[in-house]
C-alpha cells in the first residue's frame, strides 16, 4: 500500500527538484522517509512544516498531508 | 519578594571608586522587563547626547533580564550597551554562556558603570559584594590568559569573567567583550568602551540561585521544552550541525555575501560547510543549562593554522566574514582569524568587513602595496586577512586607521574608497544579503544599532505554511522573501516585535519564538511561572515597543534621522549571479516601506514617535528629549 503527499519546497531546496509536486511513499512513511527519498540530506532542511503546523522529522505521514520544506536560516 | 530577579541594579563609579544598590521597585521591572529596555532607560537617564563614547561620561550598562536564570534552555542571555564609539548611535550586544546567570546569582540583575578608573581594574563581584581589583598584572593579556589570571587572583575556578582583550585596550572601536573565550558581546564595540574606562573586565560569582513564583510550573515547562528541542527540525539541525549548518542553504539560494557584498554565490562555499567543518571538529559546547548545544569548538595540531579547543569554533557569521566575504575557502584560516579575534577581542563580523573593504580598495588601486609596507592585500588570501588582524590590534601601519572602523577608515584614505566602504548607520554588515531578504533589510535600515540581524526573523523562514509560525502575532500571509510590498511592511512590524521579545528578556532565539522551540503561548506562561506577574503576550510586546522606541530616541537625539534608515548602495544595484540573478531593492520602493512602517509605528515623516505614541507607551518623560 501507498499513500500520496504534496510537497512544496522553497529556495535552495528547489533546485534539480520541484517547487511544488505530488509524492508517492510507503503507507507509515515519515518525513524522514520523505526526506531520504527526495535525497535532501538532513542538515539542509531548517524547518518542516505538516498541514500548516510544526512538523517533526519522526511525524508518520496520512494520505493527502501537506508539507512544507524550507532550508536553515539566518543568525549565527 | 519579586520572583525570578533580584530588585537591585548595581552602580559602579570608576573614577571614584565606589558602589551604590539601586531599588527600582516592581512598577520599573514590569515596566521595562529586561536587557535592551534597561539599558536605553540608563542611557536616556544619565548620558548627555555629543558625549564622546570613549570618554568617561558615557555609561556603560550589563544588563539581564527579570527571567534570566530561570532554568529553561536559552535564558541565559544577557545585554551590554553604551553609546557606540563604532557608530557613535546606540550600542548595544547580546551574549549567551554563563555570564548572565552568574550575575544573577551574585544578587543584581544589572550594572551601570561610569566613570574611569585612574590605572586599569577590574571588578570582582560576589553575593552582593563589589571588589575594585589592580588589574595590573591582567592588562595587556589576551582573553584566554586574562580569564585564568582573574580565576588564579580570586581563588575560584567558577568565577565567570567578562573581559576584553588588546584590542580594547588600544580602543579599536569594534572590539569586543568575550567571556570564557567562547561568547562574545561582539557588535557596536562595546569593548572599546571597557578600555576607555581602564576596565579590563567583570568578574562574577553567585551561590543562590533565582526563585520562581510556580517553581514546578517552570519545571513541567522547562521538560516540555528540552523534548520538544530533540525533534523540533531547526534545533535538530542546530544540534547536529550548529551554525555552520547555513552556509549551504544559503549559497543555493544565492544570498551568501561574496567578496564585500558583490556577489550571492561563493565557488568555494562547499569548503565552508559543515560538512567540511567535520574536520577541525573537536566538540560541542553549550550556553547555561541549554539543551540546544549548538556551539562549536575546533581542534587542529597544524603548523600553519593551529586550532585550539579552548579558544571558541567559528559560527557562521565568522565563516562567512572570513571565507566568501573575503574570497577565501580555507576554512582553517576561518578558524584561525577567528581565534586571533577572540583572543584579542575583535568582533569578527567588523574584521570580515574591514578585510574585504581593503580587498576591494586593493583591487581597484586604490589601495597598494606603498599604503601596506608592501604587503598584498588580495581576495582569496587568507593570510592577508591574518595579517590585516595582527596589523589592527597592534594599530601598527595602516591597521591603526582600519582599528577606526570601515566608515572613518574610508573617510580618511579617501580616493574613492567610499563606493567600497559599506556600513549603516556606521555599522558593519552581519553576513546577510538583503536583496534575498528583503524584511531583514528593512531591519538592517531601521535597527538603532545599524546593520543588525537579529533585529528581525529572517523572511526565508516563513514561506508557504511556514507563516504559521507567526499566526500568534496575527500574520496570516505567506511571505515572499524578495518582495518589498505592504504585506512585507506589515511582516516586518509583527515580526520585529515578536522576534524582540527575545532580546527584551535575555532569551536566545535558537531556543524561541519565532522559529525555534518555544512557543508564544508557552513562553508567556513561563513568564508569568516565573515573575508571578499576571502578564500576557500584549503586555510583553509592549514593553518590546516601547525599548525600540527608547533606543530610537536616544539615536534622534544624537543626531540621526531619517536619512540614516538605509540600505548600503550595493543593495539597490541588480545581484550579477546566481538564483536571484537582476534581483535589486529598489530605491523608491525601499524608501516607501520604510514611511510606511514610521506611519503604522506612530512616528512621524521625520522618524519620531509622536506625543500620543509616547502616550501609549508610558514614556512621556521622554518628550523633551524630541529633537524639534
Amino acid at each position: 500500500m501507498t499513500i500520496r503527499v504534496r510537497v512544496s519546497l522553497y529556495s535552495g531546496l528547489r533546485t534539480d527538484r520541484f517547487a511544488e509536486a505530488e509524492v508517492e511513499l510507503p503507507e507509515g512513511a515519515t518525513v524522514n522517509d520523505l526526506r531520504e527519498k527526495l535525497d535532501l540530506p538532513l542538515q539542509d532542511i531548517g524547518i518542516v512544516m505538516v498541514n500548516a503546523r510544526s512538523g517533526t522529522f519522526q511525524q508518520r505521514l496520512q494520505p493527502g498531508d501537506r508539507i512544507t520544506l524550507i532550508p536553515p536560516i539566518g543568525g549565527g | 519578594m519579586p520572583f525570578g530577579y533580584n530588585g537591585k541594579i548595581l552602580h559602579i563609579d570608576l573614577t571614584q571608586q565606589k558602589w551604590h544598590v539601586e531599588e527600582p521597585g516592581e512598577k520599573w521591572y514590569r515596566t521595562y522587563m529586561g536587557g535592551s529596555a534597561f539599558a536605553s532607560y540608563y542611557l536616556l537617564k544619565m548620558l548627555t547626547p555629543g558625549t564622546d563614547p570613549l570618554s568617561p561620561e558615557n555609561v556603560l550598562v550589563f544588563a539581564c533580564s527579570v527571567v534570566t536564570g530561570a532554568p529553561i534552555s536559552g535564558w541565559n542571555r544577557y545585554t551590554v550597551a553604551a553609546k557606540s564609539p563604532l557608530t557613535h548611535a546606540f550600542g548595544e550586544s547580546e551574549a549567551g554562556g554563563f555570564f548572565g546567570p552568574e550575575l544573577k546569582f551574585a544578587g543584581f540583575d544589572a550594572i551601570v558603570i561610569q566613570g574611569r578608573a585612574a590605572q586599569p581594574i577590574y571588578l570582582f563581584i560576589k553575593d552582593g559584594n563589589v571588589q575594585f581589583r589592580d588589574a595590573k598584572d591582567v592588562w595587556g593579556l589576551d582573553n584566554f590568559k586574562a580569564l585564568l589570571r582573574i580565576q588564579e587572583e580570586v581563588g575560584d575556578k567558577r568565577v565567570r569573567v567578562a573581559s576584553i582583550g588588546p584590542a580594547g585596550e588600544r580602543l579599536v572601536r569594534f572590539a569586543n567583550v568575550s567571556n570564557d573565550v567562547e561568547h562574545f558581546n561582539g557588535r557596536t564595540g562595546m569593548g572599546a568602551v571597557l578600555g576607555s574606562k581602564n576596565l579590563k573586565a567583570v568578574a562574577v560569582r553567585g551561590t543562590k540561585r533565582m526563585e520562581s513564583a510556580e517553581p514546578e510550573k517552570v519545571k513541567d515547562i522547562a521538560r516540555w521544552h528540552n523534548a520538544r528541542i530533540k525533534t523540533h527540525p531547526p534545533n535538530v539541525g542546530l544540534t547536529n550541525f550548529g551554525t555552520p549548518g547555513l552556509v549551504k542553504g544559503l549559497n543555493a539560494t544565492g544570498i551568501l555575501p561574496t567578496r564585500n557584498f558583490r556577489e550571492g554565490v561563493f565557488e568555494g562555499a562547499d569548503k565552508l560547510n559543515a560538512d567540511a567543518y567535520a574536520s577541525i571538529l573537536h566538540s560541542s559546547g553549550t550556553c547555561w543549562t541549554c539543551a540546544v548545544k549548538c556551539k562549536r569548538r575546533v581542534a587542529l595540531d597544524d603548523e600553519k593554522y593551529p586550532l585550539n579547543p579552548k579558544w571558541g569554533g567559528p559560527e557562521y557569521e565568522t565563516i562567512a566574514a572570513f571565507g566568501s566575504m573575503i574570497g577565501n575557502d580555507n576554512l582553517l584560516a576561518v578558524g584561525r582569524g577567528n581565534q586571533l579575534c577572540n583572543l584579542y577581542g575583535l568582533d569578527t563580523v567588523s574584521m570580515g568587513n574591514v578585510t574585504a573593504f581593503v580587498m576591494e580598495c586593493f583591487e581597484n588601486g586604490i589601495l597598494t602595496d606603498k599604503d601596506t609596507g608592501g604587503r598584498k592585500i588580495n581576495f582569496g588570501d587568507p593570510d592577508a586577512m591574518l595579517w590585516l588582524i595582527e596589523e589592527v590590534v597592534q594599530r601598527r601601519g595602516i591597521g591603526d586607521i582600519l582599528a577606526e572602523g570601515v566608515k572613518t577608515a574610508s573617510e580618511r584614505i579617501g580616493r574613492g574608497s567610499e563606493q567600497f566602504a559599506f556600513t549603516i548607520k556606521g555599522n558593519d554588515l552581519p553576513l546577510h544579503d538583503g536583496r534575498g531578504k528583503t524584511g531583514m533589510a528593512l531591519g538592517y535600515a531601521l535597527s538603532a544599532t545599524g546593520a543588525d540581524h537579529i533585529e528581525t526573523p529572517h523572511d526565508v523562514a516563513f514561506q508557504g505554511d511556514g507563516v504559521a509560525k507567526l499566526h500568534a502575532v496575527g500574520l496570516l500571509d505567506p511571505v515572499e522573501p524578495l518582495e518589498t510590498d505592504m504585506a512585507k511592511v506589515r511582516f516586518f512590524a509583527l515580526g520585529q516585535k515578536a522576534w524582540g521579545i527575545n532580546n527584551l528578556l535575555s532569551i536566545c532565539n535558537f531556543t524561541s519564538v519565532a522559529i525555534h522551540a518555544m512557543t508564544f503561548h508557552n513562553l508567556v506562561e513561563a513568564v508569568r511561572a516565573v515573575t508571578g506577574w499576571d502578564t500576557s503576550l500584549y503586555e510583553i510586546m509592549l514593553a518590546v515597543e516601547r525599548s525600540m522606541v527608547m533606543s530610537r530616541i536616544f539615536n534622534l537625539r544624537e543626531g540621526f534621522g531619517p536619512e540614516d534608515d538605509k540600505v548600503i548602495r550595493r543593495w539597490h544595484e541588480p545581484m550579477p549571479g546566481g538564483p536571484i540573478k537582476g534581483k535589486k531593492l529598489d530605491e523608491q520602493e525601499f524608501r516607501r516601506a520604510i514611511e510606511v512602517f514610521y506611519e503604522l509605528s506612530g512616528w512621524d515623516r521625520r522618524g519620531r514617535p509622536t506625543f500620543g505614541k509616547l502616550v501609549e507607551l508610558n514614556l512621556e518623560w521622554l518628550q523633551p528629549e524630541m529633537p524639534q
